[in-house]
């Protein structure tokens, strides 16, 4: 026993464990290195929940025990819930529903139902949801968690329950009437949550693997809470890195002494921008090369924000890694700071990028990074030709993206001095690459490997740590362990760009002629994706409806405030706000029908789309045109579903304090970058004819491994089961550009596709010469085997058996690449039902209904949970979360709890219709799903709120103040 | 000096008749979530509760909200307008809660147990709060307690969260009450004293005005409860 331990017992899934503990130890610290890995941290103060474990039979969160205090107690975790290979039946529950998105969260999840399912055998949906709700999660919706727990106390309780299905429909041409089974009208109280319904063209081709809502690959793992996230696997001897953030806004550093912090025993090196070679670089994950300006270094002389690096230590422990930091004397010359965007730009604001080494500024003396112009037809004469003309100014939120898994990074030098980074990032192939330089390293001395990651959303899709940490491990030659505190990822990582979004649109005949928009994006302290981000916003911003005459202008300016940088939604989220709200005022004031108007206007099937050319992504575009839209049958099945028009002649006529209102939304997003982005897949056929799956695609939750394995499985003729998929290992994966812009199913899988036709292709020429048949095309691939036309077959295992054994003896493998000069766009229809309380300006939504055209559904149970979750996020954008500063630029909020996001019990009612079309370009047919999710929530809601009250609200977040002071300035009438 | 009358052990949490009512007698090392499930407890003292996960009610004891009542503002504001008492470990002496969380009030030692009424036919209650999400926390709550006997208030306890720096109960305002019918008219004087008594600070979920015209809203709503519910019981 060490002197500074005591020994305590605790029975740990039944299991009696002798532990040595300090008496500050956390139990959550003392579990994980026990190896109880499911029991993740998130936050490390009681606010996320996804550390809690059951003591003694009640769900508590295990960062708020002190190890000492749980002396004698019986602790289960959810390694203790299976039984060898049997899952508990609410494992089986969270599998089979999809409930796992990222798989952080599960564990916790899982636990609570559980303790809940033990002393309340038949709960309710809202009992549930009240169970749920002290632990977060951001993927879903919530949705599928309710119904896996009310799943698992049906099966707990004996009943027979019925294979998770999908409810599918023969659609209808544009002109048919909707068939919508009873159950999606939500014409009663039940709140249960309906499986997705999907309506598919008849014409579409019939698949087998495609279109099912197969379990996710990783689901099993995930919901044993296996070791299977970044921090879960530890190399020996290794360091714990800790960073020092600025605690000023804008300040030089004139002077650093870390000579009593590397006194300290066990501290083994402190790195500054003394120390540290000044490299230039730009943070954003993007493809080569990254758009300028490069106006970072790893550590430099000079901070531009609170939370800003400083140094970075290494030492034998976190807590002597965090005593050390405190030892670092730094001696700053405080400096003016500039929050505001618009007086960012005056004459004599302070400037934040004043070095001379930053080229591609647009102005550093005014603090504008970017500006961007495009245009396209004569916008001048297109406005005077108007009818009318209407403007309009709306504010977004600076939305931080709450990942469950903050930022960690694990660098270590393998058997051959090639330094390995392990780290949660969505995009490990760009990480390789901009490491590189920073670290004195060629490429090929290094590897990047991407485990599960609990949640990225665009924040790690930058490069946050890996520099660092990688400095720390070449500096020690020991491996290192970095990962941000939660007040860390609230400060010192990025947020979505708030942005002022003011339009103006001209109008004539019933047509949108012409729009111009200007974006102001505050960028905050560093470039990071500024300029991509406004320019994909001005885009979808502007081609919504698709005006012939548009003109686009933003600045992208700097402040001294946390940096921003890709958010899903991507500057499309805020854009597509101003729009919609804007349209829905011009129908207001032109006393048109807004849907009908809408409808005239939104961009269909077959027209060009004008900024595609003008508005790339930090480059000139490429011409395209929509091939493929189910726009106009989502709107419809919304209407239909949510009875729009008899709810707003209801409304029209209310009185009292509650006021219900319903609103809609049209939005459209893309699908990888156009003319950019590409990835490639690797197929290899094994001896019992199963395949390896190689791919650099990153599954941050979203399922993308499984709908990879669908794709590629059902070229194949066999299940997904027969497919080891592996992804995201610059060594051992070929390139992918990683998980951003919605890019994943569309780029990736069409990298799978084309390789599967590739292997399928080969199989075929063997099978041929072992069945002695000329044409090998007529073979057909199904069931695992090699049919030919005369009914004789051959498996796949005889295939794999001989190619590799016995006849013409070759490995039978394929690697393709795929790249598009399209961006096919989802589309996608919101509706939105609240309840406003005009006493206090309290907004509840009760129900969320979102119907999406993305193409091709390749598998409907992820792809609503990517709705479902998008949704959520998108309520918070809209109703709750925003990062708020002091007047010294520190974030006030940074912790869960002041910065609220959705919890189980705050969601209303969510339900996911999809309208599949068949895109000519993607995959079977399929185009994205992720992003569009967060567009249409906020504009959705707003129109619920003019609905409801009147009053048009044009600044987010809907905070009850907020509406309560709009409604007083309109003077609304309680009676 | 308060006189037991009767004593009834409900496991190791005890009723007692103190003056004639029905008092809850809890040791302050229970948790919240203990005080959640007992059925015994005031409905006010469950519904504040439920805002809260059930990690955070087993997790945290009685004694720990009472001595950090910033954890959990506005079970303390429900208990301020209950008119709990705490008992203090010499088990003799016993203290009005509001008068234990005044800043420099005197303790007469550690806290042991706490006492809350139990509800009777009298006591009316109702409670009124604007948050951003059913489950976030407040932005303003209002709980109001009225103990109504013969057509008439007999006493009212009104507390609020979200308008100083603490939960606190507002005695002047709650006593105009005392002697009065539970009328719309009394309810919207009441409101609009407790609108002057309070003395909100702002921050970015509610400014001063705000919070001040919310203190108005919430209490005559909760106060429009306690009516409804003397209508419910036909005390009205």
């Amino acid at each position: 026993m060490k002197n500074d331990c005591q020994n305590i017992t605790l029975i740990i899934n039944g299991t009696k464990k002798e532990l040595c503990v300090g008496k500050r130890d956390k139990l959550l610290d003392v579990l994980r290195r026990a190896n109880y890995l499911s029991v993740k941290r998130g936050c490390d103060t009681g606010d996320c929940g996804v550390c809690t474990i059951l003591l003694d039979g009640e769900p508590v969160r295990s960062c708020m025990f002190r190890a000492v205090e749980a002396d004698g107690s019986e602790i289960i975790t959810v390694e203790g819930l299976s039984q060898g290979d049997k899952l508990h039946p609410i494992q089986e529950a969270f599998a089979e529903t999809g409930a796992v998105q990222c798989g952080f969260c599960t564990p916790s999840q899982i636990l609570v139902a559980k303790a809940l399912l033990d002393k309340n055998p038949n709960p309710n949906e809202k009992e549930v949801r009240e169970a749920l709700s002290g632990v977060l999660c951001r993927c879903t919706g919530y949705v599928r968690n309710t119904e896996a727990v009310l799943r698992a106390a049906a099966v707990l309780r004996g009943e027979e329950i019925s294979k998770v299905k999908i409810v599918r429909q023969g659609t209808t041409d544009e002109s048919a009437k909707v068939e919508l089974p009873e159950a999606y009208y939500r014409r009663g109280e039940e709140l249960t949550p309906l499986p997705p319904l999907v309506f598919s063209p008849k014409t579409m081709q019939a698949t087998t693997v495609i279109g099912q809502p197969e379990l996710k690959v990783d689901a099993n793992k995930l919901v044993r809470g296996r070791g299977v996230f970044t921090d879960d696997k530890q190399p020996e001897e290794m360091l714990y890195g800790a960073l020092l953030t600025s605690p000023h806004a804008h300040a030089r550093i004139k002077h650093i002494d870390v000579s009593r912090a590397l006194a300290l025993p066990g501290v083994h090196t402190v790195l500054t921008h003394e120390n540290v070679s000044r490299v230039k670089y730009a943070s954003g994950g993007q493809s080569f090369p990254q758009p300028p300006p490069y106006d970072q270094v790893c550590l430099d002389d000079k901070v531009r924000f609170v939370g800003d690096r400083v140094a970075v230590v290494a030492a034998e422990s976190e807590e002597l890694a965090r005593k050390a930091l405190h030892l670092i004397d730094v001696e700053y010359e405080l400096l003016p700071a500039v929050l505001d965007p618009i007086e960012a730009m005056q004459e004599g604001a302070p400037i934040i990028h004043d070095e001379n080494d930053t080229e591609g500024i647009f102005d550093a003396q005014h603090n504008i990074v970017h500006h961007i112009e495009a245009q396209v037809g004569d916008i001048e004469s297109a406005f005077a030709s108007a009818d009318r003309v209407f403007e309009g100014e709306y504010r977004t939120p600076k939305q931080q993206h709450a990942h469950l898994e903050p930022h960690v990074c694990i660098t270590y030098w393998d058997e051959d001095d090639r330094l390995v980074i392990r780290t949660s990032t969505q995009v490990p192939f760009h990480i390789r690459r901009m490491v590189a330089p920073l670290i004195g390293l060629p490429v090929k001395r290094i590897r990047v490997i991407k485990p599960r990651i609990g949640g990225g959303f665009g924040n790690k899709q930058e490069m946050i740590l890996e520099d660092l940490c990688a400095l720390l491990t070449i500096r020690t030659g020991r491996p290192v362990r970095m990962e941000l505190t939660r007040k860390q990822e609230f400060s010192s990582t990025r947020s979505r760009h708030s942005n002022l979004v003011r339009y103006k649109i001209g109008v004539k005949d019933g047509k949108v002629i012409a729009a111009d928009l200007y974006l102001l994006g505050d960028t905050g302290a560093y470039g990071a994706h500024g300029l991509t981000v406004q320019m994909v916003g001005g885009f979808k911003g502007l081609t919504l409806y698709n005006p012939p005459n548009a003109r686009f202008v933003s600045d992208v300016v700097y402040t001294n405030k946390p940096t921003t940088g890709a958010f899903r939604g991507y500057g499309a989220t805020q854009c597509q706000f101003g729009v919609e709200v804007l349209m829905e005022e011009i129908a207001e004031q032109m006393n048109l029908d807004v849907v009908e108007f809408k409808r005239n206007n939104w961009l269909k099937v077959g027209e060009p789309m004008h900024m595609a050319k003008e508005l790339g992504e930090g480059r000139e575009g490429f011409d395209q045109a929509l091939e493929s839209s189910g726009l106009e049958q989502c709107v419809a099945v919304g209407l239909e579903a949510v009875d729009f028009y008899a709810k707003r002649e209801v409304h029209s006529e209310q009185s009292g304090s509650l006021r219900h209102g319903i609103g809609m939304a049209v939005v459209m997003h893309g699908s990888g970058i156009a003319g950019l982005d590409m990835a490639a897949a690797t197929l290899k056929m094994n001896d019992d004819g199963s395949f390896n799956l190689l791919i650099g695609a990153t599954d941050l939750g979203t399922g993308s491994d499984t709908i990879l394995a669908q794709i590629a499985a059902e070229v194949l003729g066999i299940q997904v089961s027969d497919l080891i998929v592996y992804s995201s290992d610059t060594d051992f994966t070929p390139f992918d550009k990683g998980a951003y812009a919605s890019s994943t199913t569309y780029i990736s899988g069409g990298a799978v596709r084309k390789a599967a036709l590739k292997i399928k292709a080969q199989i075929q020429e063997h099978a041929a010469l072992m069945l002695d048949i000329e044409q090998p095309t007529t073979l057909e691939l199904q069931d695992r085997q090699v049919v030919a036309p005369d009914g004789r077959s051959l498996t796949l295992e005889e295939v794999a058996l001989s190619s590799l054994h016995q006849m013409n003896q070759h490995q039978i493998m394929a690697t393709a690449s795929y790249m598009s000069y399209k961006s096919p766009p989802p589309t996608a229809a919101q509706f939105a039902e609240i309840v406003v309380d005009i006493e206090t300006g309290q907004i509840r939504v009760e129900r969320l209904l979102m119907v999406v055209d993305c193409g091709r559904v390749i598998n409907p149970l992820t792809a609503a949970g990517q709705v479902e979750g998008g949704m959520a996020q998108s309520l918070g954008f809209t109703l709750t979360e925003d990062l708020i500063f002091d007047k010294k630029g520190r974030v006030i909020n940074d912790r869960f709890g002041r910065y609220h996001i959705f919890k189980a019990d705050d969601m209303p009612v969510m339900d996911v219709i999809f309208v599949e079309t068949d895109d000519p370009s993607g995959p079977f047919g399929a185009k994205s799903v992720a992003e569009i999710a967060v567009d249409g929530v906020a504009p959705a809601i707003v129109s619920a709120l003019h609905d409801a009250t009147g009053v048009w609200v044009r600044e987010l977040p809907l905070y009850p103040q907020r509406v309560w002071k709009a409604l007083q300035e309109y003077d609304i009438e309680l009676e | 000096m308060r006189h037991i009358e009767q004593m009834e052990q409900v496991d190791e949490i005890y009723i007692i008749t103190v003056d004639g009512q029905e008092i809850l007698h809890i040791p302050v090392v229970y948790s919240l979530q203990e005080i959640y499930q007992t059925p015994q407890s005031h409905v006010l003292l469950h519904q504040t509760l439920t805002r809260f996960s059930w990690q955070f009610r087993n997790e945290t004891s009685i004694e720990h909200v009472i001595l950090s009542p910033d954890q959990a503002p506005e079970w303390i504001a429900a208990l301020l307008a209950l008119g709990a008492q705490v008992v203090f470990d010499n088990q003799e002496q016993s203290q009005p809660l509001d008068i234990y969380l005044r800043r420099g009030a005197p303790r007469s030692g550690k806290i042991w147990a706490l006492q809350v009424p139990i509800d009777n036919p009298g006591l009316l209650w109702g409670d009124a709060h604007v948050s951003l999400t059913p489950s976030a926390a407040p932005v303003v709550s209002a709980v109001a307690v009225v103990q109504y006997e013969n057509g008439r208030v007999e006493q009212a306890r009104i507390a609020l969260t979200g308008v100083w720096r603490e939960s606190a109960r507002l005695t002047e305002s709650a006593n105009s009450l005392v002697e009065s019918r539970l009328d719309a008219k009394s309810i919207q004087k009441v409101a609009e004293l407790v609108e002057s008594e309070v003395a909100p600070r702002g921050d970015y979920l509610g400014n001063e005005t705000y919070r001040r015209a919310m203190s108005r809203i919430l209490t005559q709503r909760a106060l429009e409860s306690c009516r409804n519910l003397a209508f419910q019981r036909e005390l009205l």
